[in-house]
């Protein structure tokens, strides 16, 4: 029995208007999607393009307003961003005219944290995501797994109870981002009690990673089948070649096709 | 040359500038401008000869800059213009920054803001000139005024342009951690925008001082337009050519010097 969620949304709609008056577009990005997010749990959402998987976590994040549902957090309605659930978007976004260490600080410095606290905790997000010696360079001067790394740390160094993360290794090649993973993991095995939103096209990652998968199916966003992921913690690579793992990669491939074939 | 050593997918990139051989560089580097300043002057005396008297050659512009530089009234001139040109240029920059950080990240603002500017840069000056003499009569504020017409818009447009395309990406980021809006200007907008500030305080600048020195040739005459009418009228064309190589020499340093922090703001 899970207790009660730190993220509800019930029944949340969303649609999108573009084009111009005349020809006017509509498109239902999220229709009647209910997700929960437990505490110290670990929840990817999967699904194909256009499923409406990243309007979901900027509704979580406060980023963006459902047409109709209700959105909360702690049993209160999301008005907007709190440092309770920070993001990690999709590109890292890091600021290229300050340094690693500044980026990192970022949000410390806009909460207003004096400079010698700042400095303390943010080089001890920056090493724990293993970037010690880094502090100074530029973003233009780190590779894209660094700098995606980098975009972690200042997420982190918030200390947020929930981690809202889009497609974050989406534009990293395949070693990286297996690499990154296996960091993702220590990162979390050291923070149990953290809870996170893991959006992902990718299967494998979305299993390694979570604790339940929300797959989510296109036109319009829905729900289609949340999943548990029966792998124990805390979770190593090499867990990719358990049957459980298999299992599960190979249901969720099942559902996705359905899809692809109708 | 430029090496690039990148070691593995998720390593620094590294940089390495080859050393340029800069001994074998400096002798075409000095050689060609002076054979062009040559060429030139040659050229320049030959032309001034042809012309009977009417263009002064380079020896009697020698001779003026001489005299130029040793005359108080000259000098006096020179600060006449430049105090006008600093509160003038001072003013339009307290002015343009603002509007221009304002019409990029504010649509309703843009609207207002842009038309006008888009007016104020199809519009020639020199007509709206008289119409602010006789607003702020033959003097100071005059030229002030001028100097703010001429500059703002070239501040403004290329601020607006540069914070409008700023990433979305900042935006998300500001919002994601509840930035206030002082914030977003502080933290976001104002760095990010720093480029096109650089670039619209140099455009800026550059257009300060045709105002002037259209205000001051055709309407007020005050300082350096002052001076130049005066070398005119009394024929001292080897002066007057000095006191304008002088007022460029001037130009040079200061756009040099708003190049280096534009360069500055680029790296």
């Amino acid at each position: 029995m899970r207790s009660e969620p730190l993220i509800s949304i019930r029944e949340v709609s969303k649609v999108y208007y573009s084009g111009s008056r005349k020809s006017p577009s509509v498109t239902t990005a999220l229709d009647q999607v209910s997700i929960d997010l437990g505490k110290s749990e670990f929840l990817s959402i999967v699904g194909p393009s256009g499923c409406g998987k990243t309007t979901v976590l900027r509704i979580m994040a406060g980023l963006l307003r459902p047409d109709s549902g209700t959105v909360l957090a702690n049993g209160r309605p999301i008005s907007g961003p709190s440092s309770d659930r920070a993001v990690v978007f999709q590109r890292p976004a890091l600021l290229p005219w300050a340094s690693v260490e500044k980026n990192v600080a970022l949000g410390l410095r806009l909460r207003g944290e004096a400079k010698s606290e700042q400095r303390r905790l943010a080089r001890a997000a920056i090493e724990s995501v293993g970037l010690k010696g880094y502090e100074d360079y530029l973003p233009r001067q780190l590779s894209g797994g660094m700098a995606q790394r980098a975009a972690l740390a200042r997420a982190l160094v918030l200390n947020p109870p929930v981690l809202l993360m889009d497609e974050p290794f989406a534009s990293l090649d395949a070693i990286t981002r297996r690499k990154l993973h296996g960091e993702l993991l220590s990162v979390w095995s050291t923070q149990p009690e953290r809870s996170a939103v893991f959006i992902t096209h990718n299967v494998d990652e979305a299993i390694i990673l979570a604790d339940r998968i929300v797959v989510m199916s296109p036109s319009p966003g829905q729900v289609a089948e949340i999943v548990d992921v029966p792998l124990p913690r805390p979770r190593r690579l090499e867990d990719a070649e358990s049957p459980e793992y298999l299992k599960v990669q190979a249901h969720i491939w099942s559902r996705i096709e359905s899809w692809a074939s109708n | 040359m430029v090496a690039y050593d990148r070691a593995g997918g998720d390593s620094v990139v590294r940089y390495k500038v080859a050393k340029s051989r800069h001994g074998a560089g400096l002798l075409p580097l000095v050689l060609w401008p002076a054979l062009l300043l040559v060429g030139l002057v040659i050229g320049w005396a030959v032309y001034a000869s042809a012309r009977g008297g009417f263009v002064p050659s380079p020896a009697s512009v020698a001779k003026g800059f001489a005299t130029v530089i040793r005359s108080p009234d000259a000098w006096s001139g020179l600060w006449v213009s430049n105090v006008s040109l600093i509160i003038g240029y001072l003013i339009s920059v307290a002015i343009g920054i603002p509007l221009g950080l304002i019409a990029g990240s504010a649509r309703w603002a843009n609207r207002i803001i842009s038309p006008c500017m888009d007016v104020a840069m199809l519009i020639p000056m020199v007509v709206v000139m008289p119409i602010v003499l006789v607003a702020a009569g033959l003097g100071r504020t005059s030229e002030v005024w001028v100097i703010i017409l001429f500059a703002v818009p070239y501040i403004v447009v290329p601020i607006r342009t540069g914070v409008q395309t700023m990433p979305k990406e900042f935006s998300d980021v500001a919002s994601a951690f509840s930035a206030t809006w002082v914030q977003r200007w502080l933290y976001f907008l104002i760095p990010a925008s720093r480029r096109s500030i650089a670039t619209g305080l140099k455009l800026g600048l550059a257009h300060a001082l045709t105002g002037l020195m259209v205000v001051e040739l055709t309407l007020v005459a005050l300082g350096i337009g002052r001076m130049v009418l005066t070398y005119q009228v009394h024929f001292l064309l080897g002066e007057m050519f000095a006191y304008v190589l002088l007022v460029a020499l001037e130009v040079f340093v200061v756009i040099g010097l708003l190049s280096v922090i534009e360069r500055k703001a680029t790296d």
